[in-house]
């Protein structure tokens, strides 16, 4: 009987170990064909085309009221596309989004006029004569909530993810934008991160949206697209 | 056997002494017993003041007393008259760059070729001026706004002079606790035989003191705190809905898109037609914008986020009856506290009792 109790208990922590195995060393699941994409998805910059759609890295947002893929979306007065409602986006000093690692506001959020002055992820984005920043933190500056490091997952080409760190920052006001907020909670329009990689070439598209909650612009939506290579940490 | 002559009298007087005392005691008894009624009705009163704040959830529940003072907090910063004059003066300059731009500068750009993005300002531009202008513009709406936060300034000084919010529940808790404690005491006294005593004179006390708290407080009298509470709460109720604040919120991307087609596309273009063409007031409004925007963002940040606050004081009763709530209850423990503390029947009505 009491050999028994040992059998079993060295069993069990047989199955645990292969199973941390597995969900370790190169990010990949090998039961669920998952894999962890640890590094920088460096960004492409955004860029308009004479008709107004643009390629690249962009933001937009909803009004409140609207829907997904949709909209309304508002329109930015400081976007220099043809269609206003894209904002292009370039990549800042870090050269666009880490995984497994915070890329946190700076100490003085704001300089004297409101605009964001966090440029690791990306360079400040004109938005109503305001440009915003945006940076991935530990303690969520809008809600004050712990956030995990941001986690991007691929399986079968297909991404997903948590993004709950994401903020902006603009004319002196922060606002959560991760999908899934913090907590784990997808309020509203909030959705994704979905988007694909392909990893002959490397190549990534990363889409999320998530609804402000609280604040000026509460229940407008901020979607996020960005695209570009990934960089695996080395 | 026989008596001393004497001793039978003294003997009897003793026994009728000894009646007596015993007949005064039972009288007593039964006249406190008589009087138990109005200490009941005490202890009832002290009850329904400790359970008041749970009725109206001004604790638990919806917890409306502690987002009342978040709500009075929150608001602190805006409610002051520099702060609405500053906003006076970002809609006196928008209004006047809309006036500017229909005047001067639309009138210089609009005849010049144009390319696709310097149509779409055009357009962008045109439908803010027309949804600032008229009796239902965005103007009037947002002016219409400011003037009554305005009008009610003192308003809100007389309530933020108020005690915390957080603290009104514990003003019925608190007194409600001592009164039902005392009539408590009191009807055990009563039930012995003995007098309200310094029980009965300590619950005077406390109704005096529930009558007198309206106006310590200046609720009633002085500031009249909580009849000018109550006409702020009734001037705010149709601005403090999800409904206006959206309408507001959605004001924000007109004004500031046609900010963006002014400064980035008109002006340019006005220059490009005469290099000398100048729009003094539409560059001091692109100037000022991001002060504009920021200013009445935080602003609106407060009214969005305290909505459900603003919700949870409107569900309170109104405040110009909260004075009422001390004062009723005060006089009712004043006058039974006093009622109990008489005594009927052989000793006089109206007497005293004894301690």
């Amino acid at each position: 009987m009491r050999h028994r109790s040992v059998m079993v208990a060295l069993l069990a922590a047989a199955a645990v170990v292969i199973a941390a195995c597995g969900s370790g060393g190169g990010g990949k699941n090998k039961a669920s064909g998952a894999q962890q994409l640890t590094g920088l998805f460096r960004l492409a910059p955004g860029t308009c085309t004479g008709a107004g759609v643009m390629s690249g890295s962009s933001f937009r947002m909803i009004n409140p009221g609207g829907k997904l893929g949709e909209g309304p979306f508002i329109s930015n007065g400081d976007s220099p596309c043809g269609d206003k409602t894209y904002s292009p986006m370039s990549p800042g000093s870090d050269g666009g989004l880490r995984t497994g690692a915070y890329q946190p506001e700076t100490a003085q959020p704001f300089d004297a006029g409101g605009n964001g002055a966090t440029e690791s992820i990306a360079k400040g984005t004109p938005f109503f004569a305001v440009r915003f920043a945006v940076a991935t933190n530990q303690k969520d500056p809008q809600t004050g909530a712990n956030t995990t490091p941001p986690t991007i997952t691929v399986q079968d080409g297909k991404v997903s993810g948590d993004l709950s760190a994401f903020a902006a920052s603009w004319n002196n006001q922060h606002f959560n934008q991760g999908s899934p907020k913090p907590g784990a909670v997808r309020p509203g329009l909030t959705a994704g991160p979905t988007g694909s990689y392909d990893p002959a070439t490397k190549k990534y598209t990363l889409e999320w949206s998530s609804q402000i909650v609280g604040g000026p612009f509460n229940n407008f939506t901020g979607v996020w697209h960005f695209e570009g290579t990934f960089e695996p940490k080395a | 056997m026989t008596t001393v002559p004497g001793e039978a009298d003294t003997t009897q007087q003793r026994l009728d002494a000894a009646r007596a005392a015993a007949a005064a005691r039972k009288g007593a008894a039964a006249s406190a017993s008589g009087r138990r009624g109005p200490m009941l009705a005490v202890l009832v009163i002290g009850v329904g003041l400790v359970a008041a704040p749970f009725i109206f959830q001004m604790l638990a529940f919806d917890n409306r007393a502690p987002k009342g003072g978040e709500m009075i907090d929150q608001f602190r910063p805006y409610m002051t008259n520099a702060r609405i004059t500053k906003f006076d003066g970002f809609m006196d300059l928008i209004n006047r760059a809309e006036q500017s731009y229909k005047a001067d500068l639309r009138p210089a750009v609009a005849s010049a070729p144009k390319t696709p993005a310097q149509q779409s300002a055009l357009n962008s531009v045109d439908d803010w001026a027309r949804r600032w202008e008229g009796s239902n513009g965005i103007d009037a709406d947002m002016s219409s706004i400011l003037a009554k936060v305005r009008r009610n300034l003192d308003n809100y000084a007389a309530v933020d002079h108020l005690p915390p919010f957080v603290l009104f529940p514990f003003f019925f808790l608190v007194p409600g606790l001592i009164i039902a404690v005392l009539a408590r005491a009191a009807l055990r006294r009563m039930r012995r035989g003995a007098g309200t005593g310094a029980v009965g004179k300590a619950l005077v006390v406390m109704g005096v003191g529930l009558i007198a708290a309206p106006f310590i407080f200046q609720m009633i009298g002085g500031e009249n705190r909580a009849f000018e509470g109550n006409g702020m709460i009734n001037d705010f109720k149709p601005i403090m809905t999800t409904q206006r604040v959206t309408t507001v919120q959605n004001y924000f991307p007109v004004i500031g898109l046609a900010e963006g087609q002014l400064r980035n596309q008109l002006v340019p273009l006005a220059k490009a037609q005469s290099p000398n063409a100048s729009s003094p007031v539409i560059t001091q409004f692109g100037q000022t914008w991001p002060a504009i925007s920021s200013e009445f963002a935080q602003f609106l940040g407060v009214m969005s986020d305290n909505l459900d606050n603003f919700a949870a004081v409107k569900a309170l009763p109104p405040f110009a009856l909260f004075p009422f709530f001390f004062i009723l209850p005060g006089l009712l423990v004043a006058g039974l506290a006093l009622a109990a503390g008489r005594r009927s029947g052989p000793g006089g009505a109206g007497e005293e009792r004894r301690s």
